[in-house]
């Protein structure tokens, strides 16, 4: 149930972006007229920046009705403006062809377009435009899912639009916003910025904004089980969905009241509401919605006890979401039929859809994993490569600065020469550094390349690794079973010789032969041990971390404290023993390199993110040169990392001490 | 006489214990069970034993859960672990559960008489070896609940300089980290002292007295 409205507030929120900067590029005017009009002057244009311009709201008005038309429009318009050298020209039909692109699912295509027209505008000085590539990059990443980025490209839309007191154009970079927060679960989040964008919708009296975010709001505050507020807009949200002539609008908001319904407990009205939000969608013939409000309405009617209607209306939205291909709607429905299945008793059919219901969350959950580690590298690149950008940036505009001034002070006649000069020197100065921040793009998109690899690297490594594991928990298991029991019983026997042959205490060999058998049952521990640790197993990370470190201090050479926070439930056990490795490798590197005295382990862990943090006082390294001289031991640990998925960031100053730090995400 | 209860699924160890007790005339060995299931239905239908011999390696359950099972249905019989494993994290949690005494396999007859002894007169019995162990855990045991956390090298130094009110982008510049580790830094800050926000985690940490 609870991807269920998220799922509709995507579409409400596709809406939104294909909708809104229609209505903005065309002033409002969307008719086949308008259509018929501009083919009639295109056919008077001459080859200069008018017929670009006709073009462009061709590939507009056109996009609404057929894309793959449109396309050609917005291709001719490039093709012009390259030949013409109407930059301005290139940046915006690059930007339709991009979205155009989009809308026909070609993604790579897009985002070279996107990228091309980002850097027009960017050189340009267009801050509005560039706002608006950055916006369809947004909706790119997140129709492929990577909601992390996508909430990172319309964050920068709203500052934008913000700044350039484009409130419009804001509104709706805030509806895209509160949308993927809604997807990534930021609820309360999503909530506060709904309120600030009413207020922005209200005093530009934008109704459609205002709708739209009336039920992002509701949605949201339902999902936060915020139930009181949002029952205070219920009736409000029935109005606007009565009078509505957006029929989509009309069926999300329906599903959202239905929803609201659900969640309080009522559900013969949410069933009403389900109904009439099914309505809806069959009018407009969107079988993605439709399969979502099928499998509601399933729900509903399993929680009143009618379960013929409910295995109808789930069967229904089986069907439509495999036909579409609806991956998320298939992930609900599979687990609804679980339950259906378990409250008539038939247990083997219910275990068989919670089987496949893993499944699928297990590759969703991975894919999800991949874009956030990918989101978390290359934001980490991008804003290092930012800064410098701003830096190389705000060196030119001192040098713009002293410039000007020293122009003031000498006479009109050798200042104009030495505006001439100043002038010519920044724009050689100006497209130098343009060339070098290209080069910077062109090197980050090489890396995005290098991930994609290195992904496929992970996947075998990972199985690798966890072989390995399976392996040493098994050789533990068959020493402590075979080897270790034969010691133990042979001991036992022994011991009882001496109570029934007294005399044969007085034997030195006896003795001697008795501690010999302990020292081989203790080394036989000792190796099993290192294998795999039992309380590793049977109680858990921390415990066993804990045991780790009395034997590491026990030697006196290094004492290490352990701090977890947040760690009360336990991790899955390939993590756990991941975790546990990463340690013993670190500490142990520790030990051989670093002369340190005093170790800290540090676990935190906050809902699904996890920090490790191993910090020392040793002698600490030059990161740089460390890279060839530590990758032995730091090898090991950066494939485990891997394995988890996680992110590792070395930190080491000389003489001060190592940092080694460790994030992740959990999945349970 | 002294009635005993055997959950172990080796044999050889079986037959290594039934050697050592066959002298001492008040043992008397009830069964040998090899599985956790056998052991339930064994405690549920048979008249009560004085001592259970548990193995912790079980094949179908681990002796950390099934101690706790058999001390909920049977709050009277003494429960001794006998096991391979000489783990701290492993012998404390055993005792938690609900045991009365933990034994190494490898130990000598004696030993065991005198466990089974000192448990039946109500004791807690430990291995030599598992109460150095035991011991050890308890000389290194770190931060009991209550004490103030401490800090790591990075986050002394984050919190210098939100002290000195600089935002995480300018720390970040500062210490030279990306803006995303100093995040993470300062999100466990505020964990390990239990805030919300910034400002109450600089107002905890003067009352600690944890920076100067």
């Amino acid at each position: 149930m609870r991807f269920y409205l998220s799922r509709i507030t995507i579409s409400g929120f596709f809406l939104i972006i294909v909708f809104c900067l229609a209505v903005k590029y065309a002033e409002g005017q969307t008719t086949v007229a308008r259509i018929d009009s501009l083919k009639k002057e295109l056919l008077k244009a001459g080859e200069d920046s008018n017929k670009v311009e006709i073009l462009r709201q061709l590939g507009n008005e056109v996009g609404y009705i057929d894309p793959g038309q449109a396309l050609e429009y917005a291709q001719e318009g490039y093709n012009l403006s390259n030949k013409i050298n109407y930059e301005f020209g290139i940046g915006t039909m690059a930007y339709i062809l991009g979205f155009l692109n989009q809308d026909l699912n070609n993604y790579s295509l897009s985002d070279s377009f996107l990228i091309l027209a980002e850097e027009k505008f960017r050189e340009l000085d267009l801050p509005g435009q560039l706002a608006k590539v950055e916006h369809a990059r947004g909706v790119q990443a997140y129709k492929q899912g990577n909601y992390w980025a996508a909430a990172d490209f319309f964050a920068k839309n709203v500052k934008i639009f913000e700044d350039i007191k484009d409130s419009s154009s804001a509104t709706i970079a805030y509806q895209s916003l509160i949308a993927v927060l809604g997807q990534v679960k930021n609820h309360e989040k999503a909530i506060e910025l709904s309120k600030k964008a009413l207020l922005l919708a209200k005093q530009t009296n934008d109704t459609v904004s205002i709708n739209y975010l009336l039920q992002l709001l509701v949605t949201n505050l339902v999902y936060a089980e915020r139930m009181d507020e949002a029952s205070d807009y219920i009736t409000r949200l029935r109005e606007i969905a009565e009078t509505v002539t957006d029929q989509f609008l009309a069926g999300d908001l329906y599903s959202t009241i239905g929803t609201y319904f659900y969640r309080d407990k009522d559900f013969p009205q949410a069933v009403v509401f389900y109904e009439k939000a099914l309505e809806k969608s069959i009018l407009i013939n969107d079988k993605y919605q439709q399969a979502n409000h099928y499998s509601a309405l399933g729900q509903a009617y399993l929680e009143m006890g009618r379960p013929d209607d409910c295995r109808d209306h789930l069967f229904a939205s089986l069907q439509l979401a495999r036909e579409y291909q609806n991956k998320r709607g298939e992930y609900n429905v599979s687990l609804s039929l679980s339950n259906y299945y378990k409250s008539i008793k038939d247990f083997h059919k219910a275990y068989e859809y919670l089987s496949w219901h893993q499944e699928m969350t297990n590759s969703i959950m991975k894919e999800e994993t991949r874009n956030y580690t990918a989101y978390l590298e290359a934001s980490f690149e991008a804003s290092k490569k930012e800064n410098e950008i701003l830096r190389l940036e705000k060196v030119q505009q001192e040098k713009e600065y002293q410039l000007k001034r020293s122009t003031l002070l000498l006479f009109v006649g050798a200042g104009l020469i030495a505006a001439l000069l100043a002038i010519l020197y920044l724009l050689r100065r100006n497209h130098r550094n343009k060339e070098k921040i290209a080069a910077e793009r062109s090197a980050l998109l090489e890396e995005k390349v290098k991930n994609v690899e290195k992904e496929q690297q992970i996947v075998s490594l990972q199985s690798m690794i966890n072989g390995q594991e399976t392996e040493r928990t098994r050789i533990a298991k068959e020493l402590h079973d075979g080897l270790g029991s034969v010691f133990s019983t042979v001991k036992m026997h022994y011991s009882t010789l001496q109570q029934e042959t007294p005399e044969i205490k007085g034997n030195p060999l006896y003795r001697k032969t008795l501690d010999l058998i302990d020292k081989a049952s203790d080394e036989l521990r000792t190796v099993a041990h290192n294998m795999m640790p039992e309380v590793l197993m049977k109680v858990g990370l921390v415990d066993a971390l804990q045991d780790f470190c009395n034997n590491i201090n026990s030697g006196k050479l290094l004492t290490i404290r352990l701090q977890t926070y947040g760690m009360d439930k336990r991790l899955n056990s390939s993590t756990e023993i991941m975790l546990y490795r990463i340690v013993q490798e670190l500490i142990h590197n520790i030990l051989k390199h670093a002369e340190a005295t005093e170790a800290l382990i540090q676990i935190n862990r906050q809902e699904n993110r996890l920090s490790l943090i191993i910090d020392d006082n040793g002698r600490g390294f030059d990161t740089r040169e460390a890279a060839e001289k530590r990758t032995m031991g730091m090898s090991t640990v950066k494939s485990r990392v891997d394995y988890l998925n996680g992110r590792l960031t070395i930190d080491s100053r000389k003489d001060i001490g190592t940092t080694i730090m460790i994030d992740l995400l959990i999945h349970e | 006489m002294i009635k005993i209860l055997i959950i172990d699924d080796h044999p050889l160890v079986i037959d290594g214990i039934q050697t050592m007790l066959k002298d001492e005339g008040c043992f008397h060995i009830e069964a040998a069970v090899k599985t956790g299931a056998d052991a339930l239905d064994f405690v549920t239908n048979h008249p009560p034993a004085d001592i259970i011999l548990l193995d912790i390696n079980l094949p179908d359950t681990d002796g950390l859960r099934l101690c706790e099972t058999i001390r909920a249905i049977n709050k009277t019989v003494k429960i001794i672990a006998l096991t391979h494993i000489n783990e701290a994290g492993i012998i404390t949690q055993m005792i938690k559960k609900g045991a009365n005494g933990y034994l190494l396999k490898s130990m000598e007859r004696e030993e065991l008489i005198e466990a089974i002894h000192k448990v039946t007169e109500g004791s807690i019995y430990l291995s030599k070896a598992a109460n150095e162990k035991v011991i050890q855990q308890l000389q290194h045991l770190d931060l009991p609940t209550g004490q103030v956390p401490v800090l790591t090298l990075r986050e002394k130094e984050i919190l210098q300089l939100l002290y000195e009110g600089l935002t995480s982008q300018e720390i970040a510049g500062r210490l030279f980290l990306s803006n995303y580790t100093v995040d993470t830094h300062r999100k466990n800050m505020l964990q390990k002292f239990n805030v919300h926000n910034t400002q109450s985690l600089l107002n905890a940490v003067r009352k600690l007295g944890v920076i100067d």
